[in-house]
């Protein structure tokens, strides 16, 4: 009968939780039953436990089910849970109705059954205090606060340009005007007025009275005879959607580009001008371009 | 009173963790002998544990 010998506690690490703990294998008879190899035990146990306590909000997570959004909001907060494979998230919108696409477009499986694909309006504004201006014989001024066309002490031609403009190429254009709010009381008579749009696929503002002056036009929609405007008072210009055509129609125009409206004195009496607020005034809006279209 | 002291068998408790509940012997002072098995057994069954643990712990810790 083999004598007994006593195992060592010191030959069995404790690595939980980045790895096994070590235990030792006891035989009859060849090993010693001491204590530390109970408390081994216990101290591998409370290693347990406590690891198990330190996850338990993860471990006892509510389980997930799909998610319904809300109609038309495009985030969908996901509560806290815990969500096995195969579930799902879903986004909805009632209005993604077959008869609010155009027809034949598929939008997230829905085929679209509107003939013509719809009418549609807008409004555009300049974005950048740069982007609006005007500009005499002489002097290039971009960024006064106002906006002048007509004839002060000379000529006064103004830009407005419009970036972001998504009016798809090709579109219809069946409206447009600027709507713009005085900067001013202009009473004197008689302002007479050309607008054009920059005759460019996507037109960026110019930054001189050279460049003004040499930018490419449509053609011209007459504003004549201008009646007084009141200070912060909204005026509208005539139709302008025979020169916004000519821009939609360029071959290489593209949704998302930049549009510009240029209005160009035409004869005006000396100091009968009109001076609209610019992007970035603090106490009206700015000038919008205001269009309606169909595709 | 030795007479009372029996052996348990190791063979009877056999690992089922995790697909179940581990069986493990109950001990009755004066009437149940301390074998060398059960040391190993709670000792493995330890081991099955944390090993359970540490494949899950991606899991677990996420």
């Amino acid at each position: 009968m083999p004598v007994p010998v006593h195992l060592i506690e010191g030959d069995y690490p404790k690595e939980f939780p980045s790895d096994l703990d070590s235990f030792p294998t006891v035989l009859d008879n060849e090993h010693y039953i001491d204590a530390w190899l109970l408390n081994s035990a216990f101290s591998s146990l409370s290693a347990i436990e406590g690891y198990l306590i330190g996850w338990r909000g993860n471990i006892e997570r509510p389980l997930g089910t799909d998610i319904e959004g809300y109609n038309g909001v495009l985030d969908i907060p996901i509560p806290e849970a815990y969500y096995p494979a195969g579930l799902y998230c879903h986004a909805h919108d009632a209005n993604l109705v077959a008869e609010n696409i155009k027809a034949d477009v598929d939008i997230f499986g829905v085929i679209g059954s509107l003939a013509g694909g719809g009418s549609h309006e807008a409004y555009f504004t300049s974005l950048l205090r740069a982007n609006d201006g005007y500009w005499t014989p002489t002097v290039f001024q971009p960024s006064a606060g106002y906006t002048n066309f007509g004839y002060s002490t000379a000529i006064n031609n103004a830009f407005l340009l419009f970036p972001l403009c998504f009016i798809p190429q090709g579109a219809t254009i069946t409206s447009a005007t600027l709507l713009c709010h005085a900067a001013g009381n202009y009473n004197a008579d008689t302002c007479n007025a050309i607008c054009y749009f920059n005759a460019a696929d996507s037109a960026t503002a110019p930054t001189s009275v050279a460049t003004a002056d040499a930018l490419s036009l449509t053609d011209g929609v007459v504003w004549s005879a201008i009646p007084h405007w009141a200070s912060n008072t909204e005026y509208e210009s005539p139709d302008l959607s025979s020169a916004l055509q000519q821009v939609i129609d360029r071959p290489d125009y593209a949704a998302g580009s930049s549009v510009m409206l240029v209005i160009k004195d035409n004869g005006s009496t000396a100091s009968a001008f009109r001076g609209m607020r610019e992007y970035y005034q603090t106490t009206t809006i700015p000038p919008r371009l205001h269009v309606t279209w169909t595709e | 009173m030795a007479g009372y002291y029996h052996h348990l068998a190791a063979g009877d408790y056999i690992p089922a963790f995790p697909v179940s509940v581990d069986p493990l012997p109950a001990l009755i002072q004066r009437r149940t002998f301390i074998d060398a098995w059960m040391f190993n057994l709670l000792f493995s069954r330890i081991l099955a544990v944390q090993q359970y643990i540490i494949d899950n712990r991606t899991n677990i810790e996420a």
